[in-house]
């Protein structure tokens, strides 16, 4: 997913007038985001406090993927939090399912949608919920509405540590926790694997050798008990770069700030959403999270291929379009087209500008 | 805003070297990388969405400048009349529904298979690609920069080729990555800008994960490039970039003022300054001491028929990709009160043969006081 420069709200009328309100104290909005002289910033936590059905502290208590009842049969992952704090909103009860698209077949076949998270039991997180069962992830922004706890630290949602809170927005380090890159699904029941018409090619082609029973029998005792799923896997390698000026000709390199790396305590992030909860305005309150029965037959999403856009008529150089390019620049435009915008010109004793 | 700038470019030497670390990331299963199983991989554009014309000459574009890469990797174009998810085709198309494009530009739908059946079984077996084809995303698909946004385009000249780039990197199963300048970060402020042209490219770091993945084509490809872009922080997952600026001496950045979508510089004649651009190696080799000049332009396009008033010399690792300041004299005899452009131009001997040449001269716009 490319990053989003604008970021519709949810239609509740309270989360709305929340959210506008916080846009003109902070300069996220759309139109602003959308400049790149004042680049898209990550959504504030008065905004995730302001759009969110619920906020919650939880444990991955189950995962199971059910695909959806229609012709793509798109898998969807439904994840069970146990509720272990409650700091925005309700739940039904101490657990909470949500809906997510993406996931597995159960028979070795995976969907993994970029911006939309994946679980694993055992996973603690601080979960933005809004619209759960009608949105395909029920987080406030997608995945920028999970924050991971590790070893009572937090990160995001990939694993890079939250390292402090600045003009209401959480602040990002360097390091990554690399057990959080990792999502572990299970392995498929042996008879759900046959199933997958790649497998049972497999199986063909041992001939008369293959004995089911002896196939799962073994299977049973040689399969691994999950599979393992890296969303990292940073590569990374050396570069030796410099640039040396000529004679009297000074050359500083930049390089990015170092980041702080020790990821913030779990306290003290609790005690930032606190904060924002508490300066919402009155009656903008959390609503209450219905969870989702992975039981009842759903349909995914559709996306229909739709008609482009207009094509808006081509706006030219604007030098060209007023007819102030100079004859010696022409020249050099025309010099430079003819040789493919390179803009070495090889045989041109011209010296157009200054 | 001087205490900003100083904050964020911290200086680790004068003219002399850098150490970085390549910063994208993929996937794997089961310990094996997820990719594709050849070197060639065909995407089938809709043709409802993309019908002959514009729109498909742009997906076209897109895929063309994505092959520029050093890898071994591509990617062609075909066309088909209906579209789905999982149906072991890799598609793009663009859609109004709202369903999970709420908020995102284009969603990328990776699956591939992961099983253990007496042995690993891992493959990519389908990318599909949407593009939200409703409000407020604008896509332009010109890339004259009078449609972009930031080059006069107003806030509504999204390039499709950018995202696109963007997309078909996810199709490579890279992840987004928000440590450095790159096309897996905020995609529509990864361009190179000359003349009348802002264009979009994958950059050293995406070229470099393409060879990681695949490998080198053979013989290598080169390709240096320059662009007045520069990294700026994060933004969630995402890397943030800006313009590249001009400071006085003192580490000042000058003042400017917005010029139909550029910032340009106020600047003194005669007056030092340090321009700050952004040099990349799209190649699949390191490349040594190339001569690098800098020009004062009487127009946005630099070239060599330009005045030259300094040089240096540029190595850089393959894949390779840093921000430098550079100190340079503003020509005392410019003429006061007038528009220039400060250019700088990488392999300015033309000596290297590169895949791209267009990408090798940028500039920063001052206004002589």
């Amino acid at each position: 997913m490319p990053m989003a420069i604008a970021t519709p709200l949810r239609h509740r009328r309270q989360a709305a007038l929340l959210a506008g309100l916080a846009a003109l104290l902070l300069p996220a909005t759309s139109a602003l985001a959308q400049d790149p002289e004042k680049p898209a910033r990550p959504p504030t936590l008065a905004h995730a406090v302001a759009a969110a059905d619920a906020i919650v502290r939880g444990t991955v208590a189950t995962v199971a993927y059910r695909l959806s009842d229609d012709d793509e049969r798109i898998p969807h992952t439904f994840v069970t939090y146990r509720i272990e704090d409650t700091l925005r909103g309700r739940a039904d009860g101490d657990l909470v399912t949500l809906r997510f698209v993406g996931g597995t077949d159960g028979r070795g076949r995976f969907l993994s949608v970029v911006g939309v998270p994946m679980f694993s039991p055992g996973d603690q997180d601080i979960l933005m919920i809004q619209g759960n069962g009608t949105s395909d992830c029920p987080l406030v922004d997608c995945e920028d509405g999970r924050l991971r706890i590790f070893r009572d630290q937090v990160y995001d949602a990939h694993g890079r540590a939250v390292v402090g809170y600045e003009e209401g927005r959480l602040r990002h380090g360097d390091q990554v926790e690399a057990e959080l890159l990792k999502v572990r699904f299970p392995a498929p029941a042996f008879d759900e694997l046959m199933r997958n018409p790649e497998v049972a090619r497999q199986v063909r082609a041992m001939g008369r050798e293959a004995d089911i029973d002896e196939l799962r029998r073994r299977y049973a005792q040689e399969a691994p008990r999950s599979i393992e799923h890296e969303t990292g896997a940073p590569a990374r390698e050396r570069q030796r770069n410099s640039l040396v000026g000529e004679e009297g000709i000074q050359v500083r390199m930049v390089e990015p700030e170092p980041r702080e790396r020790t990821a913030v305590a779990l306290d003290q992030v609790r005690r930032w959403l606190v904060e924002e909860i508490r300066r919402a305005p009155e009656g903008a309150a959390g609503t209450r999270v219905v969870s989702v029965d992975p039981d009842t037959p759903f349909k995914a999403s559709t996306l229909a291929a739709s008609r482009p856009p207009r094509v808006r008529p081509e706006v030219l150089q604007r030098a060209r379009q007023r007819g102030d390019e100079s004859a010696e620049e022409r020249r050099e435009r025309e010099a430079v087209e003819r040789q493919e915008f390179n803009p070495v010109i090889r045989r041109d004793d011209r010296q157009p500008g200054a | 805003m001087i205490r900003i700038a100083l904050k964020f470019a911290c200086v680790l030497s004068a003219g002399l070297f850098a150490g970085q670390v390549a910063a994208y990331s993929t996937k794997t299963c089961l310990g094996e990388r997820l990719k594709w199983g050849s070197n060639s991989k065909q995407l089938r554009a809709s043709t409802t969405s993309f019908p002959a014309g514009t729109w498909r000459n742009t997906l076209q574009g897109t895929i063309d400048r994505f092959n520029l890469n050093p890898s071994r990797f591509t990617y062609s174009l075909g066309t088909t009349g209906s579209v789905r998810r999982g149906n072991g085709t890799s598609e793009v198309w663009g859609s109004t529904d709202t369903g999970l494009l709420a908020g995102a530009p284009a969603r990328a739908f990776q699956y591939w298979t992961c099983y253990w059946f007496f042995g690993n079984h891992v493959s990519l077996d389908e990318v599909d690609v949407v593009f939200d084809y409703r409000s407020p995303w604008q896509w332009a698909s010109s890339e004259a920069k009078g449609n972009v946004t930031g080059y006069g385009g107003g806030t509504d000249g999204r390039p499709m080729r950018s995202t696109g780039l963007h997309e078909i990197g996810h199709g490579l199963i890279l992840n987004h990555e928000n440590r450095w300048y790159n096309i897996m970060g905020t995609d529509f402020t990864h361009l190179h800008a000359n003349g009348g042209m802002a264009r979009a490219y994958f950059g050293a770091d995406g070229s470099a994960a393409a060879v990681f993945l695949y490998g080198a084509r053979s013989p290598a490809r080169r390709d240096l490039g320059v662009v007045h872009w520069r990294y700026d922080g994060t933004s969630g997952e995402y890397s943030r970039h800006r313009k590249t600026r001009l400071f006085n001496t003192s580490g000042a950045v000058l003042a400017s003022f917005d010029d139909a979508g550029e910032t340009r510089f106020r600047v003194n004649r005669g007056q030092q300054v340090r321009a700050e651009f952004t040099y990349e190696n799209m190649g699949s080799q390191a490349q040594n001491n190339v001569p690098v000049g800098f020009y004062i332009s009487s127009n946005d396009l630099v070239t060599t028929a330009d005045r030259r008033i300094g040089g240096g010399s540029l190595s850089i690792s393959a894949g390779g990709h840093f921000t430098a300041e550079v100190t340079l004299t503003i020509p005392a005899n410019l003429d006061a009160n007038r528009n220039y452009w400060l250019g700088v131009i990488v392999d300015e001997n033309d000596a290297i043969a590169e895949v791209v040449e267009w990408n090798n001269a940028t500039y920063l716009p001052i206004r002589t006081n």
